[in-house]
């Protein structure tokens, strides 16, 4: 699957927040200032990215021939964990307490669904190695264009009356639903 | 029994706190995968509180989180490599799921707040009830997704015997939504509605009597 395809079907067709359901958590608790999901989702995509690509070399590389792809989970968690302390160690010595709030959210990313789920998603369609960086690239593209179309329905909802008892999570999770059948009318987006 | 009592009701991971719902909705299309994926993240959780506890006294504090993520991983691999060689059939329809219980924020919840800082008894017993909270409330989204959705009350598909039942009544006249996400969401806002709802009578009449 080319570059664009993968990041069409992981952002639109099959949104990997959507219909997945990874990350979900994620887009329903970061409030409704539109400048910081496209910042935290920048960080989503920079961080499955670099994770989708370090462990598609190290599934390829090391545990396929060495013949135990079962350890990919440890592999992988682990391998996070580390590539995004580096990150953090990076972020702070490069833009000191200025941009703080990268290192805030590079540790919200790393045990997230979205970053993990990327990584197996890409081992377990035996995906090439570009197609792994779409598929990182693309778990920041649908958390932002979930993410925003969540906060701008919730702005309009904090303004309307609405019942007491579906304030909150379940107001979050029915507009959710919502997007999601907006989100089948890209179902035939892709020739199949 | 009340650590078991408080992670069944009033902490239940998955509609008080939301916490590890996220990737676990995937599953509940239908009420056998549910079933099957919470039995799993109960011993996970068992054996990763018991493991966490007996460390706790050795483990520095810096290096509670790497140490938590690592045994987690380690018990998921386990149990991923068991159903993959027992249950190949249920391994491919849990799919990344499974896997995904190693960064599960029931798990992870329990570890850090729980596990790192109690005896093992106590870890033990706090760990059954939130891993038997997650297998109630995820249970009842997939009763409802599938009974509506497909008509059906499957418990167990992966081997020669198959357990479950169809509803005539429900399985020809078939709610397709409920077996899309977007089904998914409506079903978890609305039990979440329902319990907000009840809890808020519930406080009503507690400040009632207060009063009289």
């Amino acid at each position: 699957m080319s570059f664009i395809a993968i990041i069409i079907l992981l952002a639109l067709t099959a949104n990997l927040i959507l219909d997945q359901f990874l990350g979900v958590c994620l887009v329903a608790e970061t409030g409704r200032d539109l400048l910081g999901i496209v910042f935290l989702g920048a960080v989503v995509a920079f961080v499955a990215a670099a994770t989708a690509a370090v462990n598609w070399l190290l599934y390829n590389g090391v545990l396929l021939p060495l013949g135990v792809p079962f350890f990919r989970t440890i592999v992988f968690v682990l391998s996070n964990i580390g590539l995004v302390t580096v990150f953090v160690l990076v972020a702070r010595s490069a833009v000191g307490g200025r941009l703080s709030r990268i290192a805030d959210h590079l540790a919200i990313v790393v045990t997230n669904s979205l970053v993990l789920g990327v990584s197996l998603l890409v081992t377990d369609e035996g995906l090439g190695f570009i197609s792994a960086l779409g598929a990182g690239l693309a778990a920041g593209i649908a958390f932002i264009v979930v993410g925003t179309a969540l906060a701008t329905i919730r702005e309009q909802l904090e303004i309307e009356w609405t019942p007491k008892a579906m304030r909150g999570m379940p107001l979050t999770f029915l507009t959710l639903a919502l997007i999601a059948l907006a989100f089948l009318a890209f179902e035939h987006v892709l020739p199949q | 029994m009340g650590e078991i009592a408080r992670g069944i009701g009033r902490e239940n991971p998955v509609f008080m706190t939301a916490l590890g719902l996220c990737p676990s909705l995937a599953v509940t299309a239908y009420f056998s995968s549910a079933l099957a994926l919470s039995l799993i993240l109960i011993v996970v959780l068992l054996a990763t509180a018991v493991s966490i506890s007996l460390l706790n006294a050795v483990v520095p504090k810096q290096l509670q989180l790497v140490v938590g993520v690592a045994i987690l991983a380690t018990f998921v691999t386990i149990a991923d490599v068991l159903v993959t060689v027992h249950i190949p059939p249920l391994a491919e329809q849990l799919g990344i799921y499974l896997p995904l219980l190693a960064i599960n924020g029931v798990i992870l919840n329990q570890a850090h707040h729980v596990a790192w800082r109690h005896s093992v008894g106590r870890s033990v017993l706090d760990a059954l009830g939130r891993g038997v909270g997650f297998l109630i409330g995820l249970s009842l989204i997939a009763i409802v997704r599938e009974l509506l959705g497909s008509g059906t009350l499957t418990i167990w598909l992966w081997s020669e015997a198959t357990v479950g039942l169809v509803v005539p009544a429900l399985s020809s006249h078939r709610v397709l939504i409920f077996a899309t996400s977007a089904g998914a969401f409506m079903v978890v806002a609305y039990i979440k509605a329902i319990m907000n709802h009840r809890a808020a009578k519930r406080a009503e009449r507690a400040r009632q009597e207060i009063s009289t």
